[in-house]
């Protein structure tokens, strides 16, 4: 690739500056407008309506050619009839499911493939009819961003107005609607006007946007941007805004491709590049992304581990001060703070030498411990007050499972081993209320089961 | 203020044409406590949501503080099934609760301080304002009853309707929601409430309904709470009715009157 290829790609022509625009907003008004479908769980649904345009479509360009024979198609009778089909399909399945014992998955489908093939035998005819200017219509199936014209890309972008527009002004009432729509009812808010504005607004844009993307992957511009966006974020203002955002971005991703590489479909290349942008986010996604989980798992394994150690170093401490204790003298903080021996303190757990060593640096770099030799270290003061916690908060979930749970004497390490990696502060705040008495009278309460 | 806080007359509602409540009869006075029992499937919640309008009925009257409910939505509060709604929603405890305030701030408006206030004192009431900016499917089902509680309360409301607020809940929701409902009703508002749990239904109301497909009977808790209209109500199970004589022994206790 060349420079003037290069600029011709971000400085492109008049044409193809319509073009972007057009796909850009068909990206934000349908990311925008598809949070609404997720929400409402109308996902599949919204794919029966984009089959079922097909013989719409089909049917439109019969009709404009018995009507304005000779003039080639005309898109707005192409899209009324999709328009028409597409509302038809919505009836169909609402009527199955009023008077008939189909669920709504089996409704669906047999509203999508009946449209669709209804669609094809249309097809199958005007293709043997030999009509003029019939070769465009598999635009309609696969989708074209080439053949977009001016007019297009601006109901495109009216179209990603009103959506922007719906969205602001009415955000308060679409989210009581999308999350409880019972309570909206209650509440007086307009939700069956809104419901149907809704819905109407998603229907033009799909059928607006059919050229370009084609009706079999049209719906996918809905859903794949919303889906992405919820890897992301718990707030349905960003919601709304990544979504917008990733179908933007997959939009023109795909329109680019498609006009450099050629006979790329459009509507393939648009829906790959946002299938790609929710992948991505399924890796790394802040939200169940799968490297974000793996962080926080990681994150607990490693905290668990230290606490083991901390908890170790304190037990070994605490024997050396039973006798003291045993005496009658106090739990001394400055005895406690003497140096142990990391790998006698560490020998009960069957830790690898580099796992020993990798959280010996993490408490040293916390300021957990300091160093006092080559092979032997003591807590700090910080170091002490959390080992102190740790082991309060895990001999108070023993005392609670053997007293209040049941478990036997001898299953209670099992458990706790495990259950110290959910114990929240919340939990270990719980604990120290219910023992409240007991630890009036010692500080740290002792193990209570025989340690081996 | 009017003496009945909701009038219920011949209300059937039907499913397909089934009817899941034929031709129910009840009323709620004003400033009671009152629940609503039945076995599984006696449609309970049914009934609530046909009375708030939120399903259609197929005939009967209904009237709030002996007016058209349209023109007292805003006097009752509606706390729906924990079920009902989807948690994995993106939206925080506190938002849940500014909900309840959307009437009053308007169509086209914005949310603003003083509402986003309101909220957190709701919230507060109901021990949840450290949770305010949680996702909802962050909590725990307890935490979740008490934020939709809070969207009740915000609304300030005369009549509160809920749907099982006691179902899957901890010890101490249960504790924060019938102390609310004492507050409420010490305050002067009606509570009405479907409740699962029969052994407590005497402690926690003072007006009771017992509805099975139709209204068994309905009226003061003593009246109700006997032995031969549970028997009405739940088709004589008996393995359930030896759980309930104890619990009626217990209110018959309180009525001072001999045990058997």
């Amino acid at each position: 690739m060349d420079i003037s290829h290069l600029t011709q790609i971000l400085l492109p022509a008049h044409n193809l500056r319509v073009i972007y625009l057009g796909v850009c907003s068909l990206g934000i008004a349908a990311g925008m407008l598809g949070c609404f479908l997720l929400f409402r769980k109308r996902s599949l649904l919204s794919d029966t309506v984009g089959h079922a345009t097909l013989p719409g479509v089909a049917g439109g360009f019969l009709l404009s050619a018995l009507l304005y024979p000779g003039e080639g198609k005309n898109i707005f009778i192409l899209m009324l009839g999709a328009l028409v089909f597409g509302w038809l399909s919505v009836q169909v399945v609402q009527w199955m499911m009023r008077h008939t014992r189909l669920r709504q998955d089996a409704a669906l489908a047999v509203s999508l493939t009946g449209f669709y093939a209804l669609g094809v035998v249309l097809l199958s005819v005007i293709q043997k009819s030999g009509l003029p200017d019939s070769s465009g219509l598999e635009y309609y199936l696969y989708g074209m961003v080439a053949s977009m014209v001016q007019t297009e890309a601006w109901i495109l972008c009216g179209t990603a107005v009103a959506a922007t527009l719906l969205t602001t002004l009415l955000l308060k009432e679409l989210n009581a609607l999308c999350f409880d729509e019972g309570y909206a009812q209650t509440q007086g808010l307009p939700h069956r006007w809104l419901d149907e504005t809704l819905m109407t607004l998603c229907l033009i844009v799909a059928i607006v946007g059919l050229q370009t993307v084609g009706l079999l992957l049209i719906m996918a511009l809905f859903i794949i941007p919303p889906a992405t966006a919820r890897l992301w974020t718990n707030s349905l203002k960003k919601t709304l805004a990544i979504s917008a955002l990733v179908g933007a971005l997959g939009s023109l991703i795909g329109a680019l491709v498609s006009s450099e590489v050629e006979h790329m479909p459009a509507g393939a290349a648009i829906i790959l590049a946002t299938s790609l942008l929710f992948f991505l986010s399924l890796l790394i996604g802040r939200r169940k992304g799968l490297l974000s989980r793996h962080l926080e798992y990681y994150a607990i394994e490693r905290r668990l581990a230290e606490n083991q150690y901390l908890r170790a170093v304190f037990d070994g401490l605490e024997a050396q001060q039973q006798v003291r204790l045993f005496c009658g003298l106090k739990f001394s903080r400055k005895l406690a703070m003497t140096d142990f021996l990391i790998r006698d303190t560490l020998a009960k757990r069957n830790w690898t030498t580099t796992k020993q060593s990798a959280i010996t640096r993490s408490l040293l770099k916390q300021g957990l411990l300091t160093l006092t030799g080559t092979e032997s270290a003591a807590l700090t003061d910080k170091g002490l007050n959390r080992a102190i916690e740790t082991a309060k908060t895990h001999r108070l979930t023993e005392m609670y499972l053997l007293e209040h749970a049941e478990v036997a004497q001898k299953n209670v390490h099992q458990y706790v081993e495990r259950i110290e990696e959910i114990t929240t502060p919340e939990i270990a705040n719980d604990l120290r209320d219910l023992f409240e008495e007991r630890l009036q009278q010692e500080l740290i309460p002792q193990e209570p089961h025989e340690v081996k | 203020m009017s003496s009945t806080a909701l009038e219920v007359n011949h209300l059937t509602v039907c499913y397909e044409k089934k009817p899941a409540v034929w031709e129910a009869d009840m009323s709620v006075p004003t400033g009671s406590m009152a629940g609503i029992v039945g076995p599984n499937g006696a449609g309970k919640s049914t009934f609530l949501k046909a009375v708030l309008g939120i399903i259609p009925n197929a005939s009967g009257n209904i009237s709030f503080f002996g007016q058209p409910y349209k023109k007292v939505k805003q006097r009752v509060a509606y706390v729906p099934q924990r079920e009902s709604v989807d948690w994995d929603y993106p939206i925080s405890a506190v938002e849940v609760v500014l909900m309840g305030l959307y009437k009053q701030v308007g169509l086209f408006r914005w949310v603003t301080k003083e509402h986003r206030k309101q909220a957190e004192e709701a919230l507060d009431r109901v021990g949840m304002l450290p949770f305010a900016s949680r996702q909802i499917g962050e909590l725990s089902g307890g935490q979740q009853q008490r934020v939709f509680l809070a969207r009740a309360l915000v609304q300030q409301a005369d009549l509160y309707m809920m749907d099982e607020p006691f179902a899957g809940i901890d010890a101490t929701t249960e504790k924060v929601i019938l102390g609310l409902m004492q507050d409420l009703k010490s305050e002067g508002a009606t509570v009405l409430c479907v409740h699962h749990d029969l052994p407590t239904v005497a402690d926690y109301f003072d007006h009771l309904t017992m509805l099975n497909l139709s209204v068994v009977a309905s009226g003061k808790m003593n009246d109700v709470f006997t032995k031969e209209q549970l028997m009405k109500c739940y088709g004589g199970r008996l393995e359930l009715l030896t759980k309930l004589t104890d619990s009626l022994a217990k209110l018959e206790g309180l009525k001072g009157s001999p045990t058997h």
